[in-house]
């Protein structure tokens, strides 16, 4: 995660007071007219924003040029520096400082970076030399943000530049003193001044993982332009090697995008050359058309389990390679081209969709009728299954009835389908047709109260609703299943007419769904606070469709096919979500299975989260013959400074760990450290553990690395502890990790 | 339970017309997006409000801060791959008068749905992620509305 992009670039002003007066006091003050002013005693020089205090002046009129001796303390804007003797030029701020203390301070552009706060950075120096009126160059120096009188950390530098308007800093034969222990050193050093987007140095990440031994990253993040950036990480793996890792990103008023790869030139254990490569891009061309481009390739299937220690990296089994066009430039289309194919780690291969085509025509009023009517086709191609086209058509008439208590739409479709098949491994014919009529009715009503709830006026609703669908049987067993299966049982598929998802199985359907729900409305703000649910299906006839097992290549049953219907009345569904005290959020869902008597389905889950950095999560899920899991996770402060962080996730029902962490960060004023344990399991069944360590210097590079993604990722709720108060202004949440 | 048997021996009672307290609303959404249009259709409904081509022409102006989707994993199966997703939206926004007054502060709205998941039906869980997020849509569009109700009318 690195800082945001932005499109707009700055420019900075320039200051100057070249002809600003320059105005003396003193207890003393004699010289020559027109050549030279000397101050004694309490002497005090302004010039524009500038003002030197010292126990003499002297001031040469034709050069311009101040001389102080004394205690000498220079202030200019919020830039001051105090030693015993200064020499400065009035009109180019050029001049010298003998065994300066120094204190600089500068306000960023607020426009600029909203969220970020003055930098201020305080040192010594055996000599300080003035270069212009935003440059300073220090000779043995100390340099350090943090504002303690005795501070925890600083750089000591042979030679500092320091340049406020590019706000640069740059340093040879720097070393980096923590607690009064010089803990690194490098020869030349650059880095950014302001807490904003700068090139330099990234936090690095010190650890030890069981698959690649010692693992230490050094990101370097460039700054190439407001809406440009890129980061090059070197990662060396005891075990295995020198990793390069890249990224670039881009913004645009059209698109984003990003640009990724890794490359691993000689893979000790292996013996061979891994990589990686990963594209996401976005762009709008305007008038409705976009597309979307989703590249993933490694080098090889067990590049993520070896390599990796993220989860969302590890997990996967397949990578999207996908190149989507779509158009909605006109009221009533929506459609898109869509080619995709899969990248396969583990297990089966997906099918190919080159290409997949839908338009989806809509005319939500016709004389109050909405005739809707999606078209799609699609090319599947697959090494071993069947392969061939479809094309699908589902025309669809509604006539939707509302008003503010109740509404009422009857509706008729016909889904119509078409194969022609090129290869056939399943029994069927070639070429396949297929039509299914539909008919459905969705009906409720709305009830309100006002209620008091702790002295707050709320509007609970009553929201009670039937839905009828009807749908023939049409045997369906020699068509081949390219993109459906049964979809999960939730509030959503509920009120679905077709249980299955894709389009190759219709359901035969002769069911009424009815459901309750009630929500509790903030009066004053209007949200929803807390939503309570019930729902339950009746069917008069019997199921018939079946959705047929999953085989892979070798014949074997890789997902078993669905268990037929018994009985006339569905699960019982019931969930219950909302913030339930002024802390407290829950969510809970629940299926019960009235003919067996038994649960099939239970989601508990519930978040305490009193203020920032405190937060704890516990949730439970189990879904019968499927899942059994616990996962609990927690920032939470323990005193001192001292936060913990954990998170537990476990498969009860193999008892297998799926993750656990494990760790603690402690803030000091300048300086957060953070130590995070992990052990995942990944796709070879492996389980990796890892242990990573991060110290963050306050002021010289706070942009988020591994650990912070890690529990951002992990921890529902975690708030990335940080110096600044007024939020982080870098810290941009990312999605994709 | 006696409460459902007599819905308004405890007070509740059909829900009576509700016009929103402005006559017209721009949308700083995507106009081509579906989240757009399906606003647009709820307002219109509303019969007393509608939603306007040009922020220049409305009343009030809705602006959406932030709106994101992302996907989490819930949990592993025991081979390692992803077993559960959660899918989450997360929607925020205010509403400005013509003056740039805010007559409704930054309100965000948190949807989530679980899901199941599985490489071997890869295809049919992505075609269920999408209904999902079109369900969370729905919600989504329920939850804006509700929001746009509570606003009082502000003095002229």
């Amino acid at each position: 995660a690195a800082p945001a992009l932005q499109l707009s670039g700055d420019i900075k002003p320039e200051v100057r007071d070249r002809d600003a007066p320059t105005r003396i006091r003193a207890d003393q003050l004699e010289g020559v007219n027109q050549r030279e002013v000397i101050a004694t005693g309490r002497a005090r020089l302004t010039h524009g924003d500038l003002s030197v205090k010292s126990d003499r002046l002297r001031l040469d009129q034709v050069l311009n040029e101040l001389t102080a001796e004394g205690t000498v303390r220079l202030e200019r804007g919020k830039d001051v520096v105090e030693g015993p003797r200064a020499r400065i030029n009035l009109d180019t701020y050029i001049g010298e400082f003998e065994a300066p203390r120094y204190s600089f301070q500068r306000e960023l552009l607020a426009v600029r970076r909203p969220q970020s706060r003055p930098l201020q950075a305080l040192g010594q120096a055996d000599s300080l030399s003035l270069e212009g009126p935003n440059q300073y160059r220090l000779s043995n120096a100390t340099y350090t943000t943090c504002l303690a009188p005795d501070p925890d950390w600083y750089l000591k530098v042979r030679d500092l530049r320091i340049d406020y308007d590019r706000e640069r800093g740059e340093g040879t034969n720097t070393s980096l003193h923590f607690k009064g222990t010089p803990v690194a050193w490098v020869p030349w050093m650059d880095f950014p001044l302001a807490d904003s987007r700068q090139s330099g140095l990234l936090p690095p990440t010190l650890g030890t993982t069981s698959l690649t031994g010692l693992d230490l990253t050094v990101p370097y993040y460039i700054n190439l332009a407001p809406n440009y950036d890129a980061t090059i990480a070197p990662r060396w793996m005891g075990r295995r090697g020198l990793q390069l890792g890249s990224e670039f990103r881009y913004l645009e008023s059209g698109g984003s995008g990003k640009v990724s790869g890794e490359w691993l030139s000689h893979d000790t254990v292996t013996g061979t050359g891994r990589g990686l490569f990963s594209t996401r891009n976005t762009h709008d061309f305007g008038n409705g058309l976009n597309a979307y481009l989703d590249f993933s390739q490694v080098s090889d299937r067990d590049y993520f389990s070896d390599l990796s220690t993220r989860i969302t990296s590890t997990s996967q089994a397949t990578l999207n390679q996908q190149l989507q066009l779509n158009y909605a430039g006109l009221p009533w289309l929506s459609s898109s081209f869509n080619v995709q194919r899969y990248q396969t780690l583990v297990g089966e291969s997906p099918y190919d969709r080159l290409p997949q085509v839908k338009a989806a025509i809509l005319v939500p009023d016709v004389s109050g009728v909405s005739v809707k009517m999606p078209l799609e086709y699609v090319k599947f191609g697959h090494p071993t299954k069947d392969e061939g086209e479809r094309v699908v058509a589902n025309p669809q008439l509604s006539l939707p009835l509302r008003n503010s208590y109740s509404f009422f739409t009857p509706k008729v479709g016909v889904h119509l389908s078409q194969y022609e098949l090129t290869r056939r491994t399943t029994v069927g014919s070639q070429s396949v047709q297929r039509s299914v009529p539909t008919l459905s009715l969705d009906s409720g009503l709305y009830f309100e109260r006002d209620i008091d709830v702790d002295n707050k006026d709320y509007t609970q609703t009553l929201e009670p609703r039937l839905f009828y669908v009807k749908t023939p049987y049409r045997d369906q067993t020699k068509i081949p299943v390219f993109d459906s299966a049964l979809a999960d049982f939730n509030m959503s598929q509920l009120f679905a007419e077709n249980s299955y998802t894709g389009s190759d199985r219709i359901a035969d359907a002769n069911q009424l769904t009815s459901a309750v729900t009630t929500r509790f409305i903030d009066n004053s703000t209007g949200a929803e606070n807390m939503r309570v649910a019930v729902g339950q299906r009746f069917y008069f006839s019997d199921q018939r469709v079946i959705m047929p097992a999953v085989l892979d290549s070798g014949g074997n049953v890789v997902v078993p096919a669905e268990t037929r219907r018994e009985g006339r009345i569905a699960d019982w569904l019931g969930a219950v979500s909302g913030r339930v005290a002024r802390d407290t959020w829950l969510d809970n869902a629940y299926q019960y299975d009235p003919r067996e008597h038994r649960t099939e389905r239970a989601v508990l889950a519930l978040r305490y989260q009193p203020g920032a950095s405190q937060v704890a999560s516990v949730s439970y899920r189990y879904q019968r013959a499927l899942l059994r899991d616990l996962d609990i996770s927690a920032q939470w402060p323990l005193g001192g400074g001292w936060y913990g962080v954990g998170r537990y996730n476990m498969n009860l029902r193999d008892h297998k760990l799926s993750e656990a962490i494990a760790g603690f960060e402690y803030k000091a004023d300048c300086w957060v450290l953070r130590t995070v344990w992990q052990t995942l399991l990944n796709t070879k069944n492996q389980r990796n553990n890892s242990l990573f360590l991060q110290i963050e210097f306050n002021g010289l590079a706070s942009i988020g690395s591994s650990p912070v993604q890690l529990l951002k990722r992990s921890i529902g709720g975690y708030t990335k502890l940080s110096n600044n108060s007024s939020g982080d202004p870098v810290f941009g949440t990312s999605a994709d990790e | 339970c006696l409460c459902i048997a007599s819905l308004t021996a405890c007070g509740f009672q059909l829900r009576g017309p509700k016009p929103l307290a402005f006559k017209t609303i721009y949308l700083g959404i995507n106009p081509y997006s579906e989240l757009n249009a399906a606003l647009k259709r709820q307002i219109h409904t509303s019969g007393t409000t509608e939603a306007v081509a040009a922020a220049t022409e409305a009343e009030v102006m809705l602006q959406v801060a932030n709106d994101s989707q992302e996907k989490v994993i819930l949990s592993l199966a025991t081979d390692g791959t992803v077993r559960e997703y959660q899918l989450r939206r997360s929607f925020s926004f205010r509403v400005q008068d013509r003056k740039g007054r805010e007559v409704l502060s930054l309100a965000q709205i948190n949807l989530t749905r679980d899901m199941t998941f599985s490489d071997n039906v890869r295809l049919a869980k992505d075609q269920e992620e999408t209904q999902l997020y079109r369900d969370m849509e729905d919600d989504l569009v329920q939850q804006i509305m509700r929001r746009l109700a509570a606003i009082r009318p502000s003095a002229p």
